[in-house]
């Protein structure tokens, strides 16, 4: 497809550009003695590394077929990617900043003012052209469909059907992750050239000499604190980010507590548990939960609707094991974890707390006598306190829209 | 009982290593040696792998599912992990590029004696937290998979007897419970209780929340449950602390080496240094060579001691990066695999998949999942499509079992009906979502194609993406279909169902 090209095509032509150019700074950051210019060279260096990481993480994610290895296949691993390109460039800022207060402490003017400024004025221009290269869609090797830049939402016009409107979302948001560890290292190399122009420059314009270190000397050092300061501003809320979607943490789009409500207000459900929500890769939400519900019928006019929920919250992979409720279990347990209770802590979320408010999407909707707890000995008595049979639970059903008559008929539990 | 608990091993380490570097930076101001101060900044890099472990030990308590996230944050750790191993890799690549640049330009070491003395002290600490964290460190490697079993026989001894809320370690729970009561209180509520029920009882609600986390966390249940999640953690700060130790390895080796056979220009005379590239220097030389050649040596010039002895520490500096790549490589491997969601070594979904089918009442299995949360905690989910409801509750125990054998205790099951009269067997999938959702779903992106499908079906439908090992053919299928429950007995809720697309 188009999109192989045009982001392969860019970052190779990055590569090869990055290469040359790290070659000819390091040469003359060591020729000028200028510790902004070798910097700045091994930040191309870095910013090559950067570039093989994400390079190699959007093949891999683009080969996202499934497999016995991988169930879901790898399309997570430009989350992956991002991630350890944000690390990677708050350890080199870490020792950016460690050298700099070196410097601080024993400052050194820069020796040869005018080619550290020509070669920092090129290092310049060529991370100019790396940010101008990722920020624009189909400038290299013209891709297939027309240009839009990296954030917009909106698509454009010419889309042959919703479905493309909804992949080029999808993939431009999922590459923006990967090109963006990418571009933060770009970034972090313009400013780190714009440091090494500024430095040069004054010391070309006021040559030290002899003399021994005044301000100077200085300027270099504090110059690339702050710009240190800005690169890590910009990485953390990449790396929160990847977060998100790695530590399966829900989704940005969707709000827990309304969709559980929701999901019990569908006729049929007695009680939800086990709700778990979480992000495959940006755009691809999965949910999977566990559903109580009085008779199979039930279940199968729940169902779909219980879909439709999830649909309308965006979340389009979902998983419902339907539990019909007998008077054995508690109506808060999941009838069916695990086949003993020994598997208690292999299971994500305990089971043997789960009148606790916390406990993954647990929603009681109907009222319910006291039922016999078979729990296993980790029970505590505040089991037994929780009211589910609170009248305020009646209450509740008012929220939902029509479902009144219907709660009442689930209230009666045999 | 102190040591047992990897925070207070973390914390230990922490406060050793922070009051060794202020003091290494102390006496590099006093004796004036870069190269000490500089030292002791990869002793501030340990320091930070410490943060990051500690961090995500204390976020991986919070094993309770919570607003933000559906499963707690188990998997902190294994990003913690990921983050240090990460970081490391960062590390080695700057002192790699340190190396290189002290071959271009090599350094003396002034005052030897100072730098072996803090080199040792270095060592030493670094020891010791190798001693901390050894349990998890080279050991690990082994003990990443085959939980799923093991723990079921060790697991049982905790859960006998009633644990309520006085766990037998009372000093490591209490302060668990101070901990986590704090935590928890800060995690916001209710995953799905209604919110006035939850409102009159927040009180009784914290209660169990602190005593729930107590009782959850008696020590030695907590040794049991240090599962491979924390043991990836543990072995990331392992590895930090064993690339200290190389470091402060080096250190001690070059400045003995330098102290024994460096033999230093003097602060008086002449002195020639060969292995400095010093343009003055060598027209001195070359004046003195040309001047009187027999009595150079009576002269009094010293020659700088053995040039090779500067190019020992790039040398041994590029054969500790190279160790500790190789020893990084195995952990970031195996986070970064966890973090894919991909299936776990020891799980072999063919088998699972082929147990599962040869199962009576089973038709079809699809959308077979498996995948590790974090440690021993797998997750599956699948669609089993049967004939009717009825044989599915028989075969649902059956099921669980099944995936109870293969260490995967948290499963979702979902079963599909096939309809009467239609094609039997794989054909369809009870499928969420409409047509435009099918490049959302989890595996229903990519290529929208889906002219495969089409013809296999009689209705609207068409199958869903199946798992590539029951039809290869398909392997790269990222069909679409569409929401076509059929039931025997509720033909206008079929209907319903197809009408409304």
């Amino acid at each position: 497809m188009g999109r192989y090209s045009g982001k392969t095509c860019r970052l190779i032509f990055m590569l090869v550009l990055t290469v040359g150019f790290f070659v000819a700074e390091l040469v003359s950051g060591y020729l000028g003695n200028s510790i902004a210019l070798v910097s700045d060279s091994f930040n191309m260096l870095s910013d090559l590394i950067s570039l093989c990481v994400g390079l190699s993480t959007g093949r891999i994610a683009r080969r996202s077929r499934r497999g016995p290895r991988a169930t879901y296949g790898y399309s997570r691993a430009e989350a992956v990617g991002a991630l350890s390109n944000a690390v990677f460039l708050t350890a080199l800022c870490f020792t950016i900043l460690v050298d700099s207060v070196l410097r601080l402490a024993r400052p050194e003017p820069i020796d040869d003012a005018q080619l550290v400024l020509i070669v920092g004025t090129l290092g310049l221009a060529v991370n100019v052209v790396g940010l101008l290269v990722f920020q624009d869609w189909g400038t290299c090797c013209r891709a297939r469909r027309p240009v839009s830049s990296l954030n917009a939402g909106d698509s454009p016009i010419d889309q042959k059907s919703p479905e493309e409107g909804f992949e080029k979302k999808k993939e431009k948001k999922s590459e923006a992750l990967n090109i963006r560890g990418v571009l933060l290292h770009v970034m972090g190399d313009a400013l780190g050239s714009v440091v090494v122009v500024v430095t040069a420059t004054i010391f070309y314009v006021r040559p030290l000499g002899d003399a021994p270190c005044n301000w100077q000397c200085y300027i270099d050092p504090s110059l690339t604190i702050v710009m240190v300061l800005i690169i890590l501003s910009s990485a953390f809320p990449l790396i929160k980010e990847t977060s998100t979607i790695l530590l399966q943490m829900v989704p940005k789009g969707v709000d827990m507590q309304l969709l559980t409500d929701r999901l019990a207000c569908v006729p049929g459900v007695s009680s939800l548990h086990e709700v778990h929500v979480w992000e495959l890769a940006s755009g691809r939400n999965i949910a999977t939960l566990h559903v109580k519900c009085q008779t199979p019928s039930d279940y199968q006019g729940a169902a779909y609707q219980i879909r439709k929920v999830f649909h309308e919250a965006g979340v389009h992979s979902v998983t419902i094991q339907p539990e019909y409720a007998d008077h054995k279990t508690s109506h808060l347990l999941c009838s069916s974890p695990c086949i003993s209770k020994a598997c208690d802590s292999h299971l994500c979320c305990s089971q043997r707390e789960p009148l606790r408010a916390e406990t993954n999407g647990y929603v009681e909707k109907s009222e319910s006598s006291l039922s016999a707890q078979h729990k296993d000995n980790g029970s505590r008595k505040s089991d037994i306190e929780i009211p589910m049979e609170d009248p305020v639970a009646e209450e509740n059903m008012k929220n939902c829209d029509g479902s009144g008559d219907k709660s009442q008929s689930g209230s009666t539990r045999f | 009982r102190c040591w047992q608990n990897r925070r207070a091993r973390l914390l230990c380490m922490l406060a050793l290593t922070f009051l060794f570097f202020v003091v290494e930076v102390a006496v590099s101001r006093v004796t004036s040696s870069l190269a000490m101060l500089s030292d002791s900044f990869h002793m501030l890099s340990d320091v930070m792998a410490l943060v990051v472990a500690l961090v995500a030990v204390r976020f991986a308590q919070r094993t309770r599912a919570t607003k933000k996230n559906t499963f707690g944050w188990v998997r902190a750790e294994v990003m913690g992990a990921l983050v240090n191993a990460v970081f490391l890799t960062a590390l080695c690549f700057t002192i790699l590029l340190e190396a290189i640049e002290r071959f271009t330009e090599p350094h003396e070491i002034q005052q030897p004696l100072v730098v072996i003395a803090v080199g040792v002290a270095g060592l030493i600490i670094n020891l010791l937290g190798l001693c901390l964290f050894n349990h998890h460190g080279v050991g690990g490697h082994g003990h990443a998979h085959g939980h799923g079993h093991s723990h079921g026989g060790r697991q049982q001894h905790p859960r006998g007897g009633p644990k309520p809320e006085q766990p037998p370690g009372d000093g490591e729970a209490a302060l668990n419970r101070d901990e986590t009561s704090t935590l928890v209180e800060n995690s916001s509520s209710s995953n799905g209780v209604s919110q006035e029920k939850l409102g009159d009882m927040k009180d009784d609600l914290s209660d169990v929340q602190v005593n729930g986390n107590a009782g959850h966390y008696p020590l030695d249940e907590e040794e049991v449950e240090e599962d491979s999640s924390a043991q990836l953690n543990m072995r990331g700060v392992f590895l930090h602390v064993f690339g200290d130790a190389l470091g402060s390895v080096i250190v001690v080796v070059n400045a003995l080496l330098f102290y024994g056979l460096w033999n230093p220009c003097p602060e008086d005379g002449p002195c020639y240094n060969p292995c400095v590239n010093d343009h003055c220097m060598e027209n001195v030389t070359l004046f003195r060579a040309l001047g009187s050649s027999n009595k150079s040596e009576q002269d009094g010039i010293t020659v700088a001691g053995p040039c090779w002895l500067l190019y020992l520490d790039p040398v041994l500096c590029l054969i500790m990066v190279c160790i500790l790549l190789y020893t990084t490589y195995p952990l970031l491997r195996e986070s970064a695999l966890i973090l894919l969601q991909t299936v776990p070594k020891q799980i072999d979904v063919h088998s699972l998949n082929s147990k599962l089918r040869t199962l009576e009442g089973v038709e079809a299995i699809h959308e077979l999942h498996i995948w590790q949360l974090a440690g021993s905690r797998i997750i599956g989910t699948a669609h089993i499509k049967c004939p009717d409801p009825s044989t599915y509750m028989m075969v649902a125990k059956r099921i669980k079992e099944i995936f109870h054998d293969e260490g995967i205790h948290a499963t979702t099951i979902q079963p599909e009906f096939a309809s009467v009269g239609s094609e039997s067997g794989r054909g369809k999938c009870e499928f969420p979502c409409r047509t435009q959702c099918a490049l959302k779903q989890c595996c229903g992106a990519g290529e929208a194609s889906t002219a495969k499908k089409t013809e296999k079906s009689s209705s609207l439908s068409i199958s869903c993406s199946e798992v590539v090992i029951e039809f290869p053919k398909t392997r790269r299928t990222k069909s679409e279909s569409i929401p076509s429950v059929k039931l025997e007995a509720n033909t206008d809720q079929n209907e319903q169902f197809e009408s409304s697309l």
